[in-house]
């Protein structure tokens, strides 16, 4: 334990008078300065990077990927108390902190992201955990002077039947901590399995019931500032001079400090800090670059002129111009898509203790090690004099794991000038304007239909920033398991189009951009999902069954198709004054196809129920699988309703909740999920809910007002949510 | 000094520059169930009550909170309704980053003292005013129902 960690317990003490009773126990200690390398942490058994054992029997699964509300924190562990045979009413779990041997095993980073956490650790996890397990064994038939092989395992006991005797794992973890573990352990079959496959209540749910769950934001340290930074109002422009001093007057107020960023008011709490700021905005003089000022009407301007421009090709199957030469129909449709603010609910914020000679740092984030990484660098000091302690986050999206680990950054030149305990706080206002969005975009889709009506040719022609940069770091992160794309979802369509080509116009903007949930299929799946609807239309079939015909080589997408149609009732007319619209999604190895019901009155929407049929392979925890659905789906209808838009100045004109919207209660629709039952194994599910749901309501709407839509928000003072 | 009685305890506190209660919650007594997440009373993450009634504390002036009875989420879950409420979010997994639910808990309860049975379209009007990025809507709803029939 720290000397940090055994402050802040004491200040928590201090106040759970007040807190009531409860609380302690769900307290997680951070872990301790050193990497846990060692077999023993005091009493306990740790075995391996991921399990320790200790003489009550407890069993801390060391989880490597994020928790960002996903439920990894609860379904990590049960991939080892799977094979471990652990009790699952006794596991407990423990963030890890980013020293290398967490790492995802698939992209060797420990970035938390692309909906690849299940997929990746599904083997290691469940080897760590059977490994364990034949450790233990043989713990056992050591003391008991028996065969291993007579030996079985149940609810972390070893059992001995033969001689009606048993052990649990927490009294056989000294005698195994002088037992090499197996690199190659025997794991179960899918048909063996007690834990995977059930709905276990999350691991974490008591705690955040109670509000004693711990988030970066919670962290207190004796005698800690809180700063919060005035950074430009357009992205690209630098501090030209302020007033310090405006702000120092302010009571509480202890510094400003011009970093690479902007302006940060150091103060004694977050409210004086604020106030601060409020005084010093008005003094502050910036140097705006022409490159900062632009429009969001330019942008898209200038982007629909390119749609008559060949761009960088990331994908080109067949002869489309062929295609397009001798097509019987033609269909062109262009969609324009704004910036989007991931709006975590928890803001950004970083607590950080440099001392001259050492760093400390508390956090929320998706991407620990690159952040520790980046404050190392910005200090100067070498890697292992940071420690980094991952903490629960109010969310993420994506914004707590950006390319340039803005908000670590951040922090750390604040520490380095403060060299005091401090907690770098962004209010909702600096979420919302501080960029890092999901790119704007418009996305031109050219289709082609033979005497049939079947389809012969794709062309998407994509205008937009990347999130990674360019074409060639697109590239080089794909292959790290992100797929960042900017052609995500037209270059991989699930379809049968012999004759396909994607490609890419990749713009520079000063607005920073960055993967938001589901990333580029964010806007192509709308355009795409949408656009075979018309292409449907044109050809007169039935959406269901037009994109059906085109799915002979998919059958795991044909068959949730399938499935929801049926669950859905498609075959029959829906109900009078109730429309119904369909889309699908083949990625992160998972299928998913959802009908959206909606009603029209006047110009108000009632989005009735969404179904959805998944096939995700393996779905370690059902329920959460479900949850993630649920969440994507209110994820997308959110994207469906807000936008950021820079006026002519290049200001970014929204600021919060009030006019950056998300989905409220009243709005959110009956949702039914099914999930395919199946021994593949697993696909990602955390992003696979949100592209569908919009394209598939934009397709209802049609039905009733007979009118395309092609631009987002979609939701606005014209079409409104009941 | 003026002293703040917070779930059944009084605390002597200062209050500095019209300080909202949410901030001396945080920041002074490190109770920090309490969220914040909009700072203009349009999220509700910082939900608390004031003498039983919901109000958004980051907006609510601590100097206005003197002499009455502020509950947080450390607090609620010593009642009775507080309790089965928590109990019902953690069954159902209602959570998913949970950040939000500290306010969405202080609400439902506030809803739940005053009408033991309450309709969707009650849920809807007590709950609409609390923003849930995750989106876990209809299970928040779905809770509320499974205390309501308990």
């Amino acid at each position: 334990m720290t000397q940090v960690s055994s402050v802040s317990r004491r200040s928590f003490l201090k106040f759970s008078a007040l807190a009531g009773g409860g609380m302690l126990a769900a307290w997680h200690m951070p872990l301790s300065a050193a990497d846990n390398e060692s077999a023993a942490v005091g009493d306990a058994f740790q075995p391996n990077a991921f399990v320790r054992i200790t003489p009550d029997n407890r069993i801390t699964i060391i989880t490597a990927a994020a928790e960002i509300g996903q439920g990894s924190l609860t379904a990590i562990p049960m991939l080892v108390a799977e094979e471990l045979d652990a009790d699952w009413d006794l596991v407990q779990w423990e963030q890890a902190p980013p020293t290398g041997k967490y790492d995802n095993p698939k992209t060797f980073t420990q970035l938390t992201a692309g909906s690849i956490t299940i997929s990746s650790f599904y083997q290691q996890q469940r080897k760590a955990g059977a490994a364990v397990k034949e450790v233990l064994i043989k713990a056992a038939a050591r003391q008991w002077g028996v065969s291993a092989s007579s030996l079985e395992t149940k609810l972390s006991k070893v059992i001995d039947a033969r001689s009606n005797r048993s052990a649990t794992y927490g009294e056989l973890a000294s005698e195994a901590a002088r037992i090499a573990v197996p690199r190659s352990p025997a794991l179960k079959r899918p048909s063996e399995f007690t834990i995977i496959g059930k709905s276990k209540v999350r691991l974490d749910g008591a705690e955040k019931s109670n509000g004693s769950a711990k988030y970066g934001f919670d962290l207190y340290l004796p005698g800690m500032l809180t700063a919060v930074v005035e950074r430009a109002p357009q992205f690209g422009a630098k501090v030209k001079n302020f007033d310090a001093d405006v702000a120092k007057d302010v009571s509480g107020v202890v510094d400003v400090i011009e970093i690479p960023s902007g302006v940060a008011v150091v103060a004694t709490d977050f409210w004086s800090a604020e106030l601060g700021r409020k005084k010093l905005r008005a003094s502050i003089e910036w140097d705006i670059p022409a490159a900062s000022i632009f429009s969001s009407e330019d942008q898209f301007n200038h982007y629909d002129s390119l749609m008559d421009k060949r761009g960088t090709v990331r994908k080109n199957t067949g002869f489309v111009a062929l295609a397009q030469a001798r097509a019987n129909k033609k269909l062109k449709s262009t969609f324009q898509f704004p910036y989007l603010a991931h709006a975590p609910m928890e803001p950004l914020n970083v607590v950080i203790d440099y001392n001259g000679r050492n760093c400390e740092i508390w956090c929320g984030t998706q991407w620990p090690d690159a952040d520790r990484s980046v404050a190392a660098r910005v200090l100067g000091l070498p890697l292992q004099r940071v420690n980094f302690h991952n903490m629960l986050s109010g969310g993420g999206f994506g914004r707590r794991g950006t390319m340039d680990q803005d908000f670590v950054r951040e922090a750390a030149y604040l520490a380095k000038k403060v060299k005091k305990p401090l907690k770098l706080v962004w209010t909702r206002e600096d979420d919302i304007k501080g960029g890092y969005y999901r790119p704007s975009a418009v996305v031109r889709l050219e289709g082609t239909l033979n005497r049939r009506g079947e389809v012969t040719s794709i062309l998407g022609r994509i205008a937009s920033q990347s999130v990674a940069i360019g074409p060639l770091m697109e590239s080089f992160i794909t292959l790290l398991g992100e797929d960042v794309r900017t052609a995500q979802g037209i270059r991989d369509i699930p379809y049968d189009v012999s004759n396909l080509r994607a490609e890419v116009h990749y713009e520079q903007y000063q607005v920073p951009v960055n993967w938001m949930r589901s990333v580029a299929n964010s806007f192509n799946i709308f355009a795409l999902e949408t656009f075979v609807d018309e292409l449907a239309e044109l050809a007169g079939r039935d959406a269901y069954e037009f994109r059906r015909n085109m799915l002979e080589s998919n059958p795991r997408c044909r068959r949730v198709l399938d499935v929801v149609a049926e669950v859905a009732n498609w075959s029959s007319p829906a109900p009078a004054g109730m429309h119904r619209g369909i889309a699908i999604l083949n990625s992160y190895n998972s299928y998913i196809a959802q009908v959206v019901e909606a009603s029209l009155d006047s110009n108000q929407i009632k989005i009735h129920r969404v179904i959805s049929v998944v096939d995700c392979g393996i779905a370690v925890n059902p329920d959460l699988v479900k949850a993630q659905i649920e969440s994507g789906i209110v994820f997308g209808l959110s994207s469906a309703m807000g936008e950021i838009s820079f006026d002519e100045e290049g200001k970014v004109q929204q600021n919060n909740f009030h006019n950056y919207p998300i989905l409220k209660m009243n709005h959110a629709p009956a949702i039914e999920t099914h999930l395919i039952s199946s021994d593949e194994p697993p696909g990602g599910v955390g992003e696979l809910g949100v592209p569908c749901v919009a394209p598939a309501l934009a397709n209802a709407l049609y039905h009733a007002t007979g009118e395309r839509i092609r631009s987002l928000p979609m939701i606005n003072e014209s079409l409104q949510l009941i | 000094m003026p002293d703040l009685k917070i779930n059944g305890t009084v605390v002597t506190v200062e209050l500095p520059n019209n300080i909202p209660l949410l901030w001396v919650l945080r920041d002074h007594l490190h109770l920090t169930g309490t969220k914040y997440g909009c700072g203009i009373s349009e999220c509700g993450s910082c939900t608390v009550h004031i003498d039983g009634e919901p109000v958004r504390s980051c907006i609510f002036p601590a100097s206005a909170a003197i002499g009455r009875e502020i509950t947080t989420i450390e607090g609620i879950g010593q009642t009775a309704m507080g309790q089965k409420v928590q109990q019902a979010w953690t069954d159902q997994n209602v959570h998913q980053c949970g950040y939000c639910q500290s306010g969405q808990i202080m609400s439902a309860v506030a809803l739940l003292n005053d009408n033991p049975n309450p309709s969707d379209a009650d849920i809807d009007s007590a709950m609409s005013q609390n923003l849930c990025r995750c989106g876990v809507y209809n299970r928040i709803r779905k809770a509320i129902h499974s205390v309501a029939e308990s």
